[in-house]
């Protein structure tokens, strides 16, 4: 009975020496990051989080991210500074760019104390060449345009009598819901620098078609950089893909007479 | 259900009938409606045995019938083990033969009277049993039998079982006994979920009289709605059950009360620091009418942090109470059971979780001379409620009610045995969602269900059986199940002392539930029925055991399969906490038991492993997108591979000694990618918008937590304060070495959680006699 009961201590205490950590997160990855730039505004900003922080005031207290915008074409650095704010009890960490270049290759560098780095690299978009055809035009004929200079980038449109103000901050597939003529064009992988375009009647983008036709329509154009309009369709599941988003946008407009 | 069914085995007397015609009989009687074409009709020798100290009726006494000059070192003519009530049947006697009818159990006087039945008679004799003063003869054990007939699958659990097993209170409970048995895996400390050989909780059904109780194990794992001092006997069918049990797809824990203390007043009081109990009993008609009541109520939330250090926020009650009356014809009970959990699975993540059982219903078991077999009516009504949200806010709740009536009855058709019944069950499902639940929306919903069963017994020679039997359940959802099932048992020497037994059948669920599988903090589940044209969950078993006894030792070993088909499980969505997706998964689990143990007073021992694998397989698509892999393969949270169990029971000079050892595998568990707060750019802009708080996960249940062993002893001394005063005493700690046992962290703060540290108890309980 004693001898059993020894054993049992015995074996109990052998296996106490066991392994007895817990690993709950990963260390695959270093940061989330969200940098969708706006090349007409004077500020932006991108919000870097420590991946491994939870949402904690602790935690999240100081981001260990020193956070670098290289412009690869003027070969110049800048340290971005963090504008710190509390939500819902943690911190949040938005790191300033001020004066984006439009066409200007950027590379996002964040470092960690310990060496890890992530580099992320982006072109911003040039204000997108367009023409249109054919020069006369009347509400049934189809009307093509034809966007160039887009550095591989797509571009999302609306058509409609009046300017889409909020185009960038609903996003196009409310519109792609609403609209008959709306839609994204996506630079061709194989010939990243052809132009894109499409073709739509005019008569399908108003409301009472041919009857009080009006004398122009407005194209509302978003034109992201390369791959950042297919980084933030919506996909869940992509976690590696949809925490990591670098790039900028343009708005313009073009208004078609009749 | 029906364990005078089931546990009925009589001796040699059974009349050898040509193998095809009884197939025939199988095949007709099986299948076609019941009809006095295929009865026939014996004398028979009912036997009721009680315990003369208490008027309780006497599981596994034996009755045996020997011609009346026959030496008792040899077979009997014929025998039977008496069932939960007492009952047993030695039918097929021949008429007017005098026999010696001898009732036998461990620790009372064998009592003897000799028998004489007329033809084609019926008789009913109900025998008391006087306890054995000193110590217990040998020759009982000797000619002791047991029920072992078809056991594969099965533990029966007596309340020495779950005495045995160290709890800080008095009295043991079955909630701890049940954590013990290989195959049987549980959640950890807390939650109140147990999985039984790869089965979820939703998939394992309890019973308590024959009532369905939803989640009779407390929120703190340790205790159940199944104290030691009210439960009679218990069966946990693992697997492989046979065709009186329906309804669920894993496994089935049939509980039976005992009823009030038909001859005496008797009452106590006991407190412990995990909880304070009330219990009373007595007889409203003496040997005729009893009751009891037993209310309990934990006080581990306040003493708790005294004991351990920590915080145990944890808090549940329940109130027990059996009315028994017992006629010369008929045995009737009336059970009430309200249950009352709630706390904080994971401590610091402010999620109260709560649930509330509610059952109410009679049993009567009728075995009149005129019946040809016993029959048994069950009525009665279940509730179950679970909760969840913030200690201001209630965010979900799901509840499902039952109105069940059923009968159960035998008849024996061409020389065979046919067990059969009916139930109806109408079912009442309520949800309201109001946050994370968002793709399954608030419904109320009713289910009526006729359920069918029938189950032939052949003695195909004298060492084996076969259990031949069919289930069906019937709703108005969608066309009806079909479950064959079978069980086989094999004696290779005709007696009860080895055992080969099959079982084997497929099990079908008209529900399912659905839990947010991401978070271990929630135990929230929406208990819903299957959506119409949605294919039913149903799961394949085949088990195969072998069991051996020798004079104070006892080995069993099975190996398992079950392949369960349509398990609703989570999506692993990243945004916790705002919306849970299900998709369909298969799962297969397959492992192998092996129980050891030694009894001879004053020692008990035990040692069993278990090994077990379960694996999940689902579309990737319908799982996650993000996985890689087209179909996705992996192990759920009740993986464990490997258990071990030790159980040692020692009494000596007045004290009991009790300890439990349990060793087991890491179970898995999903690691953390990262935390975001996603912003949804160009729409959201970081300047002003928070973003959508996101955790992501990584390869579901890719990794696995550390061993988990605890061992838990006790040593309890009862004394007699006076003729009329009793005071037991135990003193005892859970997690003597005081192991860090995770249950797992809180993926909000990373913050670990473990189980019960060490927890040192002094319990006392005084009985008024």
């Amino acid at each position: 009975m004693k001898k059993l009961l020894t054993l049992l201590l015995l074996s109990g205490f052998f296996i106490s020496s066991c392994d007895n950590t817990l690993e709950p997160l990963g260390d695959d990855e270093l940061y989330t990051i969200y940098g969708v730039l706006n090349v007409e505004k004077n500020t932006n900003f991108i919000r870097v989080r420590d991946i491994t922080a939870p949402f904690t005031l602790e935690a999240t207290e100081n981001i260990d991210a020193r956070v670098i915008l290289q412009n690869i074409n003027a070969n110049t650095s800048k340290d971005l500074t963090s504008l710190r704010s509390e939500y819902e009890g943690m911190y949040l960490h938005n790191f300033q760019v001020d004066n984006l270049l439009p066409d200007t290759e950027y590379r996002l560098r964040i470092e960690r104390s310990d060496g890890r780095s992530v580099e992320l690299e982006t072109k911003t978009p040039s204000k997108a060449t367009f023409t249109i055809s054919p020069d006369v035009r009347d509400c049934e004929t189809p009307v093509t345009v034809e966007f160039g200079n887009l550095n591989g980038g797509s571009i999302g449109y609306v058509i409609g009598p009046t300017v889409v103000e909020e185009l960038p901050f609903i996003g196009l597939n409310f519109f792609q819901a609403f609209y008959d003529r709306s839609g994204t064009l996506y630079a061709d992988e194989n010939n990243p620098d052809a132009p894109l375009s499409f073709t739509f009647t005019p008569s399908g983008a108003v409301r009472d078609g041919c009857n009080d036709f009006p004398e122009n329509l407005v194209v509302t154009i978003i034109h992201h950089s390369k791959g950042l309009r297919e980084a933030i369709l919506p996909e869940q599941f992509d976690i590696i893909e949809s925490s990591k988003r670098f790039g900028a946008f343009d708005i313009d407009t073009l208004e078609i007479t009749f | 259900m029906r364990k005078f069914l089931s546990l009925y085995k009589s001796g040699s007397a059974t009349r050898l009938k040509p193998i095809l015609l009884q197939i025939i009989a199988v095949s007709i009687c099986l299948f076609a409606p019941i009809s006095e074409l295929c009865s026939q009709d014996n004398s028979v020798l009912r036997v009721i045995v009680i315990s003369e100290e208490d008027g309780s009726p006497l599981l596994g006494a034996n009755a045996l019938l020997y011609e009346i000059d026959q030496d008792l070192r040899t077979e009997p003519v014929s025998y039977c083990i008496t069932n939960e009530d007492g009952l047993c049947e030695i039918r097929d006697i021949i008429s007017n033969t005098e026999y010696s009818l001898k009732i036998t159990y461990v620790g009372f006087k064998t009592y003897s009277v000799p028998i004489l039945l007329e033809s084609d008679q019926t008789k009913v004799l109900r025998v008391g049993l006087k306890p054995e003063i000193g110590d217990v003869g040998e020759l009982t054990v000797e000619r002791q039998r047991y029920i072992t007939t078809g056991e594969v699958g099965i533990r029966r659990i007596s309340i020495e079982d779950v005495s045995r097993i160290p709890t800080p209170g008095v009295d043991g409970d079955l909630a701890s006994y049940l954590k013990t048995i290989p195959g049987v895996v549980s959640s950890g400390d807390r939650g109140g979920d147990l999985f039984i050989r790869g089965g979820t909780p939703v998939q394992n059904k309890s019973l308590v009289d024959n009532l369905p109780i939803i989640k009779p194990f407390h929120i703190s794992n340790l205790f159940s709605a199944f104290p030691e001092e009210i439960v009679q006997s218990a069966d946990l069918y693992a697997g492989g059950f046979g065709a009186e049990y329906s309804g669920v797809t894993s496994a089935i824990l049939d509980v039976r009360l005992r009823p009030g203390n038909m001859k005496e007043f008797k009452s106590s009081a006991a407190v412990s620091p995990y909880m304070g109990t009330l219990f009373m009993e007595g007889p409203l008609e003496k040997d005729k009418q009893s009751f009891f009541l037993l209310a309990r109520k934990s006080v581990i939330d306040k003493y708790g942090p005294t004991l351990t250090g920590e915080e145990i926020p944890l808090e549940f009650s329940d109130i027990i109470a059996r009315y028994f009356i017992r006629a010369d014809n008929i045995a009737c009970s009336i059970t009430g059971i309200r249950t009352s959990d709630s706390g904080e699975i994971v401590p610091f993540r402010n999620i109260n979780s709560s649930w509330k059982n509610t059952v109410l219903g009679a049993r009567c078991l009728g075995f009149d001379e005129g019946y040809n077999f016993p029959i048994e009516f069950t009525a009665g009504y279940t509730n179950y409620e679970n909760k969840e949200g913030s200690a201001e806010n209630t965010e979900r709740y799901s509840s499902i009610s039952k109105f069940h009536l059923s009968t159960d009855r035998v008849e024996k058709f061409f020389g065979l045995r046919f067990n059969y019944g009916f139930g109806f069950t109408i079912d009442t499902y309520k949800t309201t969602l109001s946050e994370r639940f968002t793709s399954v929306s608030s419904f109320e919903e009713n289910i009526p269900i006729l359920n069918m069963y029938t189950e032939a017994e052949w003695n195909a020679n004298s060492k084996l059986i076969i259990k031949p039997g069919f289930v069906t359940q019937i709703s108005t959802y969608d066309s009806p199940t079909i479950e064959p099932r079978i069980r086989v048992s094999y004696n290779p020497d005709g007696t009860d002392r080895r055992e080969i037994s099959l079982a084997g059948g497929n099990y079908v669920q008209i529900f399912s539930g659905i839990s947010d599988e991401r978070d271990v903090g929630t135990i929230f589940t929406i208990l819903k029925p299957v959506e119409v044209g949605d294919p039913y969950p149903s799961a394949i078993h085949a088990i195969i055991g072998y069991k051996e006894r020798w004079r104070y030792l006892k080995m069993n070993i099975e190996g398992y399969t079950k392949k369960h088909s349509n398990i609703a499980v989570s999506k692993w969505t990243p945004q916790a906490r705002t919306e849970i997706e299900t998709a369909l998964a298969d799962g297969f689990t397959y492992g192998f038991d092996i129980i050891l143990s030694y009894n001879k007073t004053p020692l008990f021992a035990s040692v069993s492993y278990g090994y077990s694998k379960v694996e999940y397989e689902a579309v990737s698509g319908d799982l996650g997108a993000w996985i890689q892999d087209s179909i996705f393969s992996y192990s759920p949270a009740q993986d464990q591979r490997h258990k071990l169990n030790t159980i040692l029971g020692l009494n000596f000079f007045g004290f009991k000694f009790n300890s439990s050892w349990e060793f087991g595998s890491g179970k898995p568990y999903t690691q953390i990618f990262g935390y975001d707060l996603n912003i949804d750019g160009p729409f959201e802009d970081p300047a002003v918008d928070p973003g959508t708080a996101r955790i992501l996960f990584n390869r579901p249940y890719g990794e696995r937590l550390p061993y988990y062993h605890r061992l838990d002893v006790s040593l309890g001394r009862s004394i007699d304060l006076s003729s009329t005063l009793t005071i037991d005493s135990e003193i005892g700690a859970i997690n003597v070495y005081n192991r860090r046992n995770i249950f797992n962290f809180a993926f909000s703060t990373l913050q670990r959680v473990d189980q019960t540290p060490l927890l040192p108890y002094l319990s006392f309980k005084l009985q008024v006699n």
